[in-house]
């Protein structure tokens, strides 16, 4: 009898033991979706492309509330690694830029409706870039040269020997993400920005050379005129740039053809905002989100819904510049170079423009960064598209409109 | 006129494209390949881009109105399509190598043919330009490599890639 208890309570424990070894790993309730990336390259990748048209097949499909996660690629579907140099730089093909992954098409969503996208989680590739690229950039009028930095990563900080000394936080984001837009759209989007082209305005027209998917948007393909670059932001999102869109945040896109068609990629491990030198730390991630369509509710662009995101993104430590709209006389900056108007030369205070203002903070913080922090000028410039923020501090107080550039001490290792 | 005054006239490789392209986006990445003499080469040929990096130095001295920059592809295919594509002019290879972006034939096919003309050999290396590199650009170049002591003359059909018309017509 003792034999036989003693066996029953091994077996009990057994028993126990291997539903502990199941524990809760074996309960499922979600339901994904995974739109994996395949070979070196977007070209490669059958679930990649780069540029925007209603055309554009979608490679995966889900349902409302399902989870679906993104492989996604660095916004210039490069070969940079850790030791990449600046002549690196100089061969990327800017025809390339920006690879996205899926489009995806939700089941139920329609034109008209809004699809809500809940950003759960990303996980960054071990290496991303920030560089300055010669014509890209707030001031590209002073750094001219190519220049990269190299980042180590992991869901904790980014480090690089080239930074030595800084060290900064994991508040990673995606860089773009939008629905594809309807044939309605692309003809108004293409045509405005054809009439500021015209009017020297900074825009990039449809590209066929190096554009994905071939057959839709290549040389050869069935839209190549109107394939939409990646470049800017729109009101299907797309590049935006938004630090605020962090994890646990829901982004809400219209939707412009049925299905959605949403895409994801250019993942930014962290950024100020602004991302001043035009580059955040650009990587590679595994993306997942959440879907739903909201039926009855329309918007003209899209629009965001968050928690304690932001207030958890704050430094404990700032240092903050203050700048006004003023330059030197007989300066024009690139960012008003298009404005016809002789009396723009000759002034040293511009009136109402925060673009200037901007410069202005910024051009201090450098300083700032210079003299206080031995940087070189490349280097306060890549830290302060990564680590300062640009903030509006007031739109009233005529003539002098001010945005200050908020630096994260934190960035700064003991 | 002065060699370089010459240089910079007959190059005009500084501010025209600047303020040609300026507005458009990338507008002044595209300036940046106009204004600097871009010099291709590739990951993984390390003698190569070392060469291409003591060209850029030749050529700060004896021609620095080309404002010389090296471009690292990282990898042959991406070079030839850099090439193809006329976002590079010229590239430091090795003979089989241009040879075979030339002709676009293996690894090369999907990126087409280049016609490519030798400028000058550099060691086991080549320097090649685009066809269409205009003549007297490929002239200045190789007059000044060939005064670095850098260069030499290309063999006529070397690799089986003609000479750029540019390198003095007596020598070829």
């Amino acid at each position: 009898m003792q034999t036989v208890m003693r066996t029953t309570l091994l077996l009990g424990s057994v028993a126990l033991w291997s539903a502990a070894s199941a524990d809760t790993s074996d309960q499922k309730w979600q339901s994904k979706v995974l739109i994996a990336k395949d070979g070196e390259h977007c070209v490669d990748d059958p679930n990649c492309f780069n540029r925007y048209h209603p055309e554009i097949p979608t490679i995966a499909t889900a349902k409302p509330g399902d989870y679906v996660t993104f492989e996604t690629r660095d916004a210039l579907d490069s070969d940079l690694q850790l030791d990449s140099v600046a002549e690196d730089l100089a061969a990327v093909d800017l025809n390339l830029v920006h690879p996205m992954t899926g489009p995806l098409f939700v089941e139920t969503a329609e034109r008209g409706d809004v699809l809500a996208v809940t950003l759960i989680d990303i996980i960054p590739d071990e290496y991303g870039y920030t560089v300055i690229a010669p014509g890209f950039g707030f001031l590209r009028d002073i750094y001219t040269e190519p220049y990269v930095v190299n980042w180590k990563l992991d869901n904790n900080v980014a480090v690089s020997d080239q930074m030595p000394g800084i060290a900064v936080p994991f508040e990673a984001f995606l860089g773009s993400v939008g629905t594809l837009p309807g044939e309605d759209e692309v003809a108004t989007w293409k045509a405005r920005e054809a009439a500021l082209a015209a009017a020297g305005g900074a825009v990039a027209g449809p590209e066929p050379s190096g554009a994905l998917p071939t057959a839709v948007c290549g040389p050869e393909g069935s839209h190549a005129a109107d394939c939409l670059r990646t470049i800017p932001p729109r009101e299907n999102g797309g590049n935006m740039d938004v630090q605020q869109m962090q994890i646990g945040t829901t982004m809400l896109f219209p939707c412009f053809i049925d299905g959605c068609g949403l895409f994801i990629g250019d993942v930014h491990y962290a950024q100020g905002d602004g991302e001043v030198g035009g580059t955040a730390i650009e990587t590679g991630a595994v993306v997942t989100v959440k879907v739903d369509v909201r039926k009855g509710v329309s918007l003209p662009a899209p629009q965001v819904e968050g928690g304690a995101q932001i207030k958890a993104m704050e430094p404990s430590k700032f240092y903050q510049t203050v700048g006004l709209p003023l330059k030197d006389a007989n300066e024009i900056p690139p960012t008003h170079s298009y404005i016809d108007g002789d009396e723009l030369v000759g002034l040293s205070n511009l009136s109402e423009d925060l673009t200037l203002a901007a410069r202005h903070a910024l051009k201090q913080m450098i300083d700032y960064l210079t003299t206080n922090h031995n940087l070189t000028p490349e280097q306060a410039y890549i830290l302060s598209s990564i680590a300062v923020d640009l903030r509006v501090g007031q739109v009233v107080d005529i003539p002098n409109y001010v945005v200050t550039a908020v630096l994260n001490m934190d960035v700064f290792q003991e | 006129m002065k060699r370089r005054t010459l240089i910079g006239a007959v190059l005009g490789l500084t501010a025209a494209p600047t303020l040609a392209a300026s507005h458009s986006l990338y507008g002044q990445w595209v300036a940046y390949r106009q204004k600097h003499l871009l010099i291709g080469c590739y990951r993984g040929d390390d003698v190569g881009f070392e060469l291409a990096k003591s060209l850029q130095v030749a050529l700060d001295v004896e021609l620095p109105e080309a404002s010389a920059r090296v471009a690292r592809a990282p990898f042959p295919g991406r070079l030839a399509r850099l090439l193809g594509t006329d976002q590079i002019p010229t590239a430091v290879l090795l003979p089989e190598i241009a040879l075979g972006i030339a002709a676009g034939e293996g690894e090369f096919a999907p990126y087409g043919a280049v016609p490519l003309n030798v400028v000058a050999q550099v060691n086991d290396h080549l320097l090649v330009s685009r066809a269409d590199f205009p003549e007297h650009h490929g002239a200045l170049v190789f007059a000044a490599l060939e005064s670095s002591g850098m260069v030499r003359l290309p063999d006529a059909n070397l690799a089986g890639l003609a000479v750029h018309p540019g390198v003095p017509t007596h020598l070829h």
